[in-house]
C-alpha cells in the first residue's frame, strides 16, 4: 500500500482518502470490508429492512379499522401536505432541532474547555455534568413538568422572588412558551453529550502547540482561535451531527413533558407519526411521515456536511 | 495564592455548570427524601421531615434488582459489542483502502434517520419471527440500531486524529493489519472509546420505547420499564420514582468516576515519543 | 492475524449466547398443550392495579377451579400509562404473533380492536341482563358485544367538606352554584395559594374526558344518535366557551392546562384547591395520611350540571376481551367468564374499590359496610356517559384534544372551534 502522507491536524473530516492501490481487489482491501461486514449486516436486519417495509408500507392504504390494503402510490404523501397538523409539526421539529443543538453546542463548547483545564476537583464536575444525560427522560421530563408549573414550580417561585418575572408564568401552558421550555429541558439533558464528545476532540490537540504558541507570544484568545477552533471542528461537526439527527426525531421529551400541547405548540414529527400510527391507527399515513422525516434528515445531514466542509475548508485556508 | 486567583473565571465557570447541570438533580434527591405529601409544596424548599420511606419501598420491592441486573446485563454487552464491532469498522473506514467509503458513512448515518416508532412494528415482527422477544439478545440486537452507528461514527473521527506515523511503525514491524488495530490503534483511542462507550451505555440503560415493546416479563424488563410500572392505576408514587432515578443513576455515576482518567488521556499519551 | 480475530468474534459471541441463555425460555411458549399431560397454558396480557402482584389471587383461585388451565400473566403498566399500553396492544395484535389469549383494555378501544378484528364476539358467553345497559352498549360494535365487562369508573366531584361546612354551604348541584360558592370561600380564605376549581386540561384523552362531561351537563353530545356530528349544536359552544371561562376568570390555575390526573391531585391532596374533578382513585388517596394533607376534609359527590339538565360523568375503565385468532379459545373464554363473573367482580371491589358493572354486587351488605364510598356513589357509576363508541374513536379524540386545547390556550376563538371540529367530525364519520 502506498504511503498516505494524513497530517496530524485534520480540519476537513469529509476528505475520504482515495485508495491508491493498483489492482481492483487486493489483500487490505478485502480485509477491509471484512471488518465491516459484522456492522453492515447487523445494521441491515435491524436497521435497513424495518426502513424498506416502513417506506413499503406508506404507499398503501393500511389502517387498523379497515380490512385488506390497495396501493394507492403517493396518495398518503399528498394528503400530507393538506394536513395542517402535520405542516405545524414539521415547523415545531425544525425551530426544536435548530434552536436545541445551536444552544447545547455552545454550552457544549463552554463546558469542555473548563472541564479540559486542571483544577481541584475536576474529576467530580465530570461526572456531575454527565447527570443530566444519565437520568432517564420519563423521570426527567416530570422533573421538568414540576419545575415549570405555573403556580407551584420551583422555577417561577425564584423568578419572582428575585423579581426578575412579576407573575407566575404558565411555562408550559401558553403555546408561546412552551417550545421554549421543551428546547430548555432538551438543552440541560443534552448537553452533556456535546460536552463529552468535544472534550475528546480537545484531548486530541497536542500540548507542544499551546506551548510553541506561547512561546511566540500569542494571548489566550488567539490561542483558542487559531489553535483550539479549528483543530475542534471535526469534533464539533460530528457532535453537531449526532445531535441533530436525535434532536429532529425527538420523541420521549415531547411525549411526556407536554404531549404536544397546548394546541399543538410543541407537537414534533416524532410524536405526530406516533399518534397517526398508533392512536389513530393509520399506520400508512404514518410511515409516509416517517419516510418524510428520514428524507429532510437526510437533507439535514447533507447540508450541514457540506457547510462544515466549507467552513473548515476556510480556516484551513486560512492557517 | 495568585494561581487560584488567575483561576478563580475557571472555577466560577466551573460552579456555575455545576449549578446548572445538578439544580434539577438535587430538586429530585430532596423529593426523594420528603414525604409524598410535602411534594409540591413550596416554601420550604426542603423537606420539614426527612424520610428513607422511598428507598426503602424501592428495596424491598425485589423486583427492582433484576430490573437493573436486567439493564446491566444488556447494557454491558450492547456496549462491548458496539465499541468492538464499530471501531473494527472504524478503523476500516479510517485506514483500509475501501471502495465507496463515502457511501458506507451515509450508510451508517442513515440508520440512524427514522425515528424510532418508523421501526418499532417491523423489529417487533422480526424479533418475535425469530424468537427473540422477551429475551436480552432481542433487546441487545434491536439497541444495535442506535449503538452501532453512533460508535462507527464517534471513532472513526478519532481515528483520523491518530498520526499515521504510528501506524507505519507498526506496519514497519512487521504487524499486519488487525494486530496493528488491536494492539496499536486501539489504546491510543482510550479516550474515544471511553467517551463512545460511554453513550452507548448510557443509551441502553435508559431506552424505553423498544424495552416495553418487546420484552413482557420480569426476565427481560429493564430500568425504565420497571419505572413505568411504578404507577398504581392513576396514582404516581413521586417519592418512590424520585429514589428510583438517584439510584439508577448513581451507577452511571460511577462508571463515569472510574473512567474519568482514560476519558481526558491524551492520545499522544507518550506514544510518539520513541 | 485472522485466526486471532476469528477467535476474538467467537468470545463475544460466546458471551452474548450465554446471556441469552439465562433469559427466560419459556416465554415464547405457544403451543396449546404443554408437555405436561393435557394442561393448556393461556396468556393474560393485565394491566396494573394496586400493589406488586395484583393479579395472584385471582389467578390462583381460578387455576384451583380450573385444573386444566394456567394462565402466565404478563403485566402491562397501570391506566396512568394508556398510551404505553395501547401500542403495546396494537403493536402485538396486529402482528398477528400474539400469543395473547385474554387482555385488558380501555372501554373507549373495544369498538376500536372489534373493528380491526381482534376481539372474540361474547354474545354467547353472558348474560347481558345481569350487566348495567349503558355498559353493554359501550362495548358493542357492530351488533356484537366485543368485550367482557370488567369495572366502570367515572369521573366525579370531590369537595372540602371542612370548607363547605365552615361557611355553611351546601354541595352544589349546578355549576353556578359550584362557581359561587367557590368565589366566596376562596375571597373570604386568607389563601394566596387556595384554587377553585381544578380538573384536567392537558392536551391528552383525559381532556376529552372532562370536556365530555362538562357538555353532557349541559345536554349536549359530541356525536347524535345517528352516529353523526353534533358539534354545532348551541350546547357545544357553550361548553367551549364555559371551559374557557375557567381559566380567564382565573376560577381555574392557568396550569389546569398542563395538568392531568395526577398533577391536578396532587393540588387537591396539598389543600390547594376547594373543588375537583378526577376518577374515583383520589378518594383512597385523599385518606392516606402519607400522601394527603386533607384527610377527612374531603367529600364526594356528582359533578354538578348546567341548570335544568343531569349530570354527567365520563364511562371509564377497562374491559376484558379475548383475542380472535387465539389458539386456545375455549380456556380463555373460560378465564373472562371467571373475571368477570359476581364473585370476581365483587372481589375487585372490596379489595380494590373497582366499581362493578353489575348492579347486583353493589347490592351486597358486605360491600356496604366495608366500602361506602363504593355503594353510596352508585348513582354516578350506573350513569356514566360513553365516549363516542366508534372504532375512529382515536381519531375523533385527537381532533377533540388539538382544538379543545386550542380554545383553552387562546390560540383559537371558541366559535372557530367548534366550525373546525364539526368539519373533521364530518369527515371522519362519512368513512
Amino acid at each position: 500500500m502506498e504511503k498516505q502522507v494524513i497530517s496530524s491536524t485534520p480540519a476537513n473530516l469529509l476528505v475520504v482518502e482515495k485508495p491508491k492501490t493498483k489492482r481492483k481487489f487486493n489483500k487490505p482491501m478485502m480485509i477491509g470490508y471484512l471488518f465491516l461486514l459484522p456492522s453492515l449486516l447487523i445494521l441491515c436486519v435491524v436497521g435497513i429492512y424495518p426502513l424498506i417495509q416502513t417506506l413499503y408500507l406508506s404507499f398503501f392504504d393500511v389502517s387498523l379499522t379497515k380490512q385488506g390494503s390497495h396501493f394507492i402510490g403517493l396518495e398518503n404523501y399528498k394528503n400530507l401536505f393538506n394536513d395542517i397538523w402535520f405542516k405545524v409539526a414539521y415547523k415545531n421539529t425544525w425551530i426544536f432541532t435548530a434552536i436545541s443543538v445551536l444552544m447545547e453546542s455552545l454550552l457544549g463548547l463552554v463546558i469542555a474547555l473548563v472541564l479540559n483545564k486542571k483544577f481541584k476537583g475536576r474529576g467530580w464536575v465530570r461526572a456531575c455534568v454527565l447527570i443530566p444525560w444519565a437520568i432517564p427522560t420519563v423521570v426527567s421530563a416530570r422533573m421538568w413538568e414540576w419545575i415549570f408549573n405555573a403556580e407551584y414550580g420551583i422555577l417561577n417561585f425564584l423568578l419572582v422572588k428575585t423579581g426578575i418575572i412579576d407573575s407566575n408564568v404558565n411555562w408550559l401552558g401558553e403555546t408561546s412558551t412552551a417550545m421554549f421550555a421543551a428546547i430548555f429541558s432538551d438543552v440541560w439533558k443534552t448537553t452533556p453529550f456535546m460536552a463529552l464528545i468535544i472534550l475528546a476532540g480537545l484531548q486530541g490537540i497536542s500540548s507542544s502547540l499551546y506551548e510553541a504558541a506561547d512561546i511566540d507570544g500569542a494571548n489566550k484568545w488567539r490561542q483558542f482561535s487559531y489553535i483550539t477552533f479549528p483543530l475542534l471542528i471535526p469534533s464539533i461537526m460530528i457532535a453537531v451531527l449526532l445531535r441533530a439527527l436525535d434532536a429532529f426525531r425527538v420523541f420521549d421529551l415531547i411525549f411526556v413533558l407536554t404531549g404536544g400541547g397546548p394546541a399543538n405548540s410543541t407537537e414534533v414529527l416524532s410524536s405526530y407519526a406516533y399518534k397517526t400510527t398508533f392512536s389513530a391507527g393509520e399506520v400508512s399515513s404514518g410511515a409516509a411521515m416517517s419516510s418524510l422525516m428520514a428524507v429532510s434528515v437526510f437533507v439535514l445531514a447533507i447540508v450541514l456536511l457540506f457547510l462544515m466542509n466549507k467552513a473548515s475548508e476556510k480556516i484551513e485556508g486560512g492557517k | 495564592m495568585t494561581k487560584t486567583i488567575k483561576r478563580s473565571p475557571v472555577y466560577l465557570l466551573a460552579l456555575g455548570i455545576i449549578v446548572f447541570q445538578l439544580a434539577p438533580f438535587l430538586w429530585q434527591v430532596i423529593t426523594s427524601l420528603k414525604l409524598d405529601k410535602d411534594l409540591s409544596s413550596l416554601p420550604p424548599i426542603f423537606p420539614n421531615k426527612i424520610t428513607w420511606l422511598h428507598y426503602q419501598n424501592i428495596f424491598q420491592n425485589t423486583h427492582f434488582y433484576k430490573y437493573i441486573f436486567n439493564s446491566a446485563v444488556v447494557a454491558v454487552s450492547v456496549t462491548l459489542l458496539c465499541l468492538f464491532l464499530g471501531s473494527l469498522a472504524a478503523y476500516s473506514l479510517a485506514r483500509l483502502p475501501i471502495k465507496g467509503k463515502s457511501l458506507i458513512l451515509l450508510l451508517f448515518l442513515s440508520t440512524s434517520m427514522f425515528p424510532q416508532i418508523a421501526v418499532i412494528t417491523p423489529l417487533y415482527n422480526l424479533i418475535k419471527g425469530i424468537g427473540l422477544y422477551n429475551t436480552y439478545f432481542g433487546l441487545i440486537l434491536s439497541y444495535m440500531l442506535f449503538g452501532l452507528p453512533l460508535s462507527v461514527l464517534l471513532l472513526y473521527g478519532f481515528f483520523r486524529n491518530i498520526p499515521y506515523e504510528i501506524e507505519e511503525a507498526a506496519y514497519m514491524d512487521g504487524c499486519g493489519y488487525f494486530r496493528t488495530y488491536w494492539q496499536v490503534c486501539l489504546p491510543l483511542m482510550a479516550p474515544g472509546l471511553v467517551t463512545a462507550g460511554l453513550l452507548v451505555f448510557i443509551a441502553s440503560w435508559n431506552e424505553f420505547l423498544f424495552a416495553i415493546t418487546f420484552t413482557n416479563s420480569i426476565e427481560a424488563q429493564t430500568i425504565p420499564v420497571g419505572i413505568a410500572m411504578m404507577p398504581q392505576m392513576f396514582f404516581v408514587p413521586w417519592g418512590d420514582t424520585a429514589a428510583t432515578s438517584i439510584l439508577v443513576t448513581l451507577p452511571l455515576i460511577l462508571l463515569v468516576l472510574i473512567f474519568e482518567k482514560k476519558l481526558t488521556q491524551g492520545i499522544m499519551g507518550g506514544a510518539v515519543k520513541g | 492475524m485472522k485466526l486471532k480475530k476469528f477467535y476474538i468474534l467467537l468470545l463475544v459471541c460466546m458471551m452474548i449466547a450465554l446471556s441469552a441463555c439465562s433469559s427466560d425460555q419459556s416465554s415464547t411458549n405457544t403451543d396449546g398443550k404443554d408437555s405436561n399431560s393435557n394442561v393448556t397454558t393461556i396468556n393474560f396480557a393485565a394491566i396494573k392495579t394496586f400493589g406488586v402482584d395484583s393479579w395472584k389471587e385471582l389467578i390462583n383461585k381460578f387455576e384451583q377451579q380450573n385444573p386444566t388451565i394456567k394462565v402466565k400473566l404478563t403485566q402491562m403498566p397501570a391506566p396512568a400509562k394508556s398510551t404505553e399500553i395501547h401500542q403495546y396492544l396494537v403493536t402485538s395484535l396486529q402482528s398477528g404473533q400474539s400469543d395473547i389469549d385474554v387482555f385488558t383494555g380501555d372501554v373507549v378501544w373495544v369498538p376500536e380492536f372489534a373493528a380491526a378484528g381482534w376481539t372474540e364476539p361474547m354474545d354467547q358467553y353472558v348474560n347481558k341482563d345481569e350487566y348495567y345497559p349503558g355498559v353493554i352498549d359501550a362495548l358493542t360494535y357492530n351488533g356484537k358485544l366485543s368485550a367482557m365487562p370488567w369495572y366502570v369508573d367515572g369521573g366525579m366531584l370531590y369537595y372540602r367538606k371542612d370548607l363547605l361546612e365552615k361557611y355553611n354551604k351546601p354541595v352544589p348541584k349546578t355549576w353556578d352554584d359550584m362557581l359561587a360558592t367557590a368565589k366566596e370561600i376562596q375571597s373570604k380564605e386568607n389563601n394566596p395559594k387556595l384554587q377553585q376549581f381544578v380538573w384536567q386540561g392537558k392536551q391528552a384523552e383525559v381532556l376529552v374526558c372532562d370536556f365530555v362531561e362538562f357538555l353532557g351537563s349541559a345536554g349536549g353530545s359530541i356525536l347524535n344518535t345517528q352516529g353523526k356530528s353534533n358539534a354545532d349544536s348551541p350546547e357545544f359552544l357553550k361548553t367551549l366557551k364555559f371551559m374557557k371561562k375557567l381559566t380567564d376568570d382565573k376560577i381555574s390555575p392557568k396550569s389546569v392546562l398542563t395538568f392531568d390526573e395526577e398533577p391536578s391531585r396532587t393540588v387537591f391532596t396539598d389543600g390547594n384547591a376547594i373543588f375537583h374533578r378526577n376518577w374515583s382513585y383520589v378518594w383512597s388517596v385523599a385518606q392516606d395520611p402519607k400522601q394527603s394533607k386533607v384527610v377527612d376534609k374531603v367529600g364526594v359527590a356528582p359533578l354538578p350540571s348546567f341548570d335544568g339538565n343531569s349530570s354527567s360523568s365520563t364511562m371509564g375503565g377497562y374491559q376484558f376481551m379475548v383475542a380472535k385468532n387465539s389458539k386456545k379459545k375455549d380456556a380463555a373464554i373460560k378465564f373472562a367468564q371467571f373475571l368477570s363473573s359476581k364473585e370476581s367482580q365483587l372481589y375487585f371491589a372490596s379489595e380494590l374499590a373497582f366499581s362493578p358493572t353489575r348492579p347486583s354486587v353493589l347490592e351486597d351488605k358486605g360491600l356496604q359496610q366495608k366500602n361506602p364510598f363504593l355503594t353510596g356513589l352508585d348513582k354516578v357509576f350506573q350513569g356514566t356517559t360513553a365516549r363516542p363508541v366508534s372504532p375512529d374513536y382515536p381519531k375523533l379524540s385527537l381532533v377533540l384534544q388539538s382544538n379543545i386545547s386550542g380554545v383553552l390556550s387562546n390560540s383559537i376563538k371558541a366559535d372557530d372551534a367548534a366550525k373546525q371540529i364539526d368539519t373533521e367530525l364530518k369527515k371522519i364519520t362519512k368513512q
